[in-house]
């Protein structure tokens, strides 16, 4: 695999059932491409300005997540809120996505998987 | 022609006659072309007929010879000009007659055509699909504007993929095969593309073909699936007249409000079917549910589901494991409709199967073995299921539960502050080989498990706000001195009456434990 920089996609607002398809498709885009480019798809997704995630959004965060561990990638979470960080603990989320507190952790852990 | 005349105005003749006998004729004669006569008076003391001078004035129509006015025993100019002078007039007699009888004719025919017109729509109505109706029309059609073909286009012209069904083909309910020039075609597609009432003369000239003469193009206007036109060609009469254009005009729009009614009737049909069959649907999934809740020492059980279509992904379970022990799950299906209901039933077939045939029963691995055998079916259709398994022993006074990534899962024990019962596992469908944890809480009497799918805690009302978990904490704190039937019914009336005339969104399903001494 090639090395390359994670993607970085900014949510915000409410991740609802109508934000979700967008979320959902807009990281397919990113597998799709890191897939095209013969790389795994590393992502990072900016949470700071997201205050509200429901069922329907957090389904497309883990479409998300799945697709690109199955290019040998992930889907790295950061700038968690209070709020979110609940309702990730309550579905056990929090301990199937790698979360971190700063998006340079998050791209850090993202980019030395990439060139371990 | 002469003979009905002379029949049906027998009268005027007798005087007409008899004014001549007067005048001093010894007879008087009404023959034929062929000199048969048809009706002859004579004087009272007649001589030798045939020995008489005889007057004769021929009586023509337009040309042809239909027989003689004869006067026997008179002569002289003034007689021969008295004789011609009533000739002329029985002329005018016959023209008027000739003007009544064909107007007679042309208003029977009329009657005729509307008769067939009615008749059509009549028949027509029996059917429901439409290749008798276009049959019936072609047939029927083709006899009231008496011309040599008709044909009906229906589709999109453009690539040639349009219909054809022609009059003079038996009736057939597959496309007719049509036997036509590719310049006849070009110019049919061409006229039904153009969508207008057309007339034209010599539609080909030499060497192509002669054959047609003047067809006439009727698009039938309505509110149909695909663009319809029908094409007559080759009046009997050598024309298209304005009557029977009018005529095509009528039958094109009495087509047109027919295939409308058939095009709506199948659209109602289908309706009904997809009704009947997820109303069926909403059966079969209410069945998959408990029907009533079983009895356990120690614990007040109930369940209930409310999808928001006729079928959803939710789903609970209430399982007897001994007079002092309970199995109770809920899961909810991400998605809705007929796929979440597929996901669901299959879920509670592996769970139950997990339930019933595991030798050792604890909970954690009955949701393993779930897990395992549905983790595949559910990532190809990337669908989650979030399940909360829980298993009551009244003698210990304990639940233990497994919780899949569900909430909200709210425990609140007797005199205390309610909480949430967290998961200890992911959700079905999101890794292989997930670890699901067990814990358990102590569940005497007063003590409240309230387990709900997201439809309550994620209801809106119309200023977009959401019920939340804050309220149904509350709640269940408020109302934990009622049954738990009771409960849940509170519960579903607070989401109701919160969400106002918001419509449900999402499948509510609660599950209720409430301890009993």
């Amino acid at each position: 695999m090639n090395h390359s920089d994670p993607s970085i996609i900014r949510l915000e607002g409410r991740i609802d059932a109508y934000q979700a398809p967008m979320v959902k498709s807009s990281l397919k885009d990113l597998v799709a491409k890191a897939e095209n480019e013969k790389r795994s798809a590393w992502i990072v997704a900016d949470l700071s300005q997201v205050n509200f995630i429901d069922s329907a959004g957090l389904s497309a965060l883990v479409v998300g997540l799945k697709n690109a561990r199955e290019t040998g990638g992930s889907l790295h979470l950061f700038g968690i809120q209070h709020a979110v960080r609940i309702i990730l603990e309550l579905s056990w989320l929090d301990k199937a996505f790698p979360t971190f507190n700063s998006e340079l952790e998050a791209i850090e852990a993202a980019t030395v998987k990439e060139t371990a | 022609m002469l003979n009905k005349l002379v029949f049906k105005n027998r009268s005027l003749f007798d005087s007409m006659a008899q004014a001549w006998l007067d005048s001093g004729a010894q007879a008087f004669r009404v023959l034929t072309d062929t000199q048969k006569q048809i009706a002859s008076w004579q004087a009272d003391q007649a001589e030798q007929l045939g020995q008489q001078e005889t007057m004769s004035a021929p009586i023509k129509m337009g040309g042809q010879h239909l027989g003689s006015l004869d006067v026997v025993g008179l002569n002289g100019q003034s007689n021969e000009t008295r004789l011609k002078e009533e000739v002329q007039l029985l002329h005018k007699w016959l023209t008027v007659e000739q003007e009544v009888t064909s107007l007679t004719n042309e208003l029977i025919q009329y009657q005729d055509q509307l008769l067939m017109l009615y008749e059509l729509r009549q028949t027509s109505r029996r059917y429901l699909e439409h290749a008798p109706i276009i049959a019936n029309y072609l047939h029927t059609g083709r006899k009231l504007l008496r011309v040599e073909r008709l044909i009906l286009i229906r589709g999109v012209a453009d690539d040639h993929q349009a219909e054809w069904d022609l009059a003079d083909l038996e009736v057939t309910t597959e496309p007719a095969e049509i036997e036509l020039s590719p310049s006849r075609e070009t110019l049919l597609l061409d006229v039904h593309r153009h969508r207008k009432e057309t007339h034209i003369q010599q539609p080909f000239g030499p060497p192509d073909d002669e054959t047609w003469q003047q067809i006439f193009v009727l698009p039938v206007q309505g509110q149909l699936q695909e663009p319809v036109t029908l094409i007559a060609i080759n009046p009997y009469q050598g024309r298209f007249n304005t009557p029977t254009k009018k005529m095509g005009m009528a039958l094109a729009d009495l087509l047109g409000s027919e295939l409308e009614r058939l095009a709506l009737h199948q659209q109602i049909l289908t309706q009904a079917r997809q009704e009947t069959e997820s109303a069926m649907a909403r059966d079969v999934q209410m069945r998959l549910l408990p029907r009533q809740s079983p009895s356990i020492q120690g614990v007040d059980v109930w369940g209930m589901a409310n999808p928001a279509r006729q079928v959803g992904g939710d789903y609970y379970d209430l399982i007897e494991m001994g007079p002092n022990e309970l199995f109770f799950t809920l899961a909810d299906v991400s998605g809705k409709g007929m796929a979440a209901a597929l996901s669901m039933a299959n879920l509670r077939s592996a769970l139950r199967t997990a339930v019933r045939l595991l030798p050792q029963f604890d909970i954690q691995t009955v949701l393993h073995q779930t897990f395992d055998s549905l983790y595949d079916d559910f990532t190809d259709v990337e669908m989650f299921a979030t399940i909360f398994c829980g298993y009551y022993n009244h003698l210990k006074q304990t639940i233990y539960y497994s919780n899949g990534g569900h909430s909200p899962v709210i425990y609140c024990p007797a005199g205390q502050p309610a909480r949430m019962l967290k998961a200890n596992g992911p959700a079905l469908g999101i890794m292989r080989d997930a670890p699901i944890g067990c814990d358990e809480i102590s569940f005497g009497p007063g003590d409240l498990i309230l387990a709900a799918t997201d439809g309550f805690n994620e209801a809106e009302n119309l200023e977009g706000e959401m019920f939340g978990i804050d309220r149904l904490l509350t709640l269940a704190e408020q109302l934990n001195h009622y049954p738990a039937a009771m409960i849940a019914k509170i519960l579903s009336d607070e989401i109701l009456h919160f969400r106002g005339n918001q419509p449900q969104q999402d499948d509510q399903t609660i599950v209720v434990l409430k301890g009993v001494t």
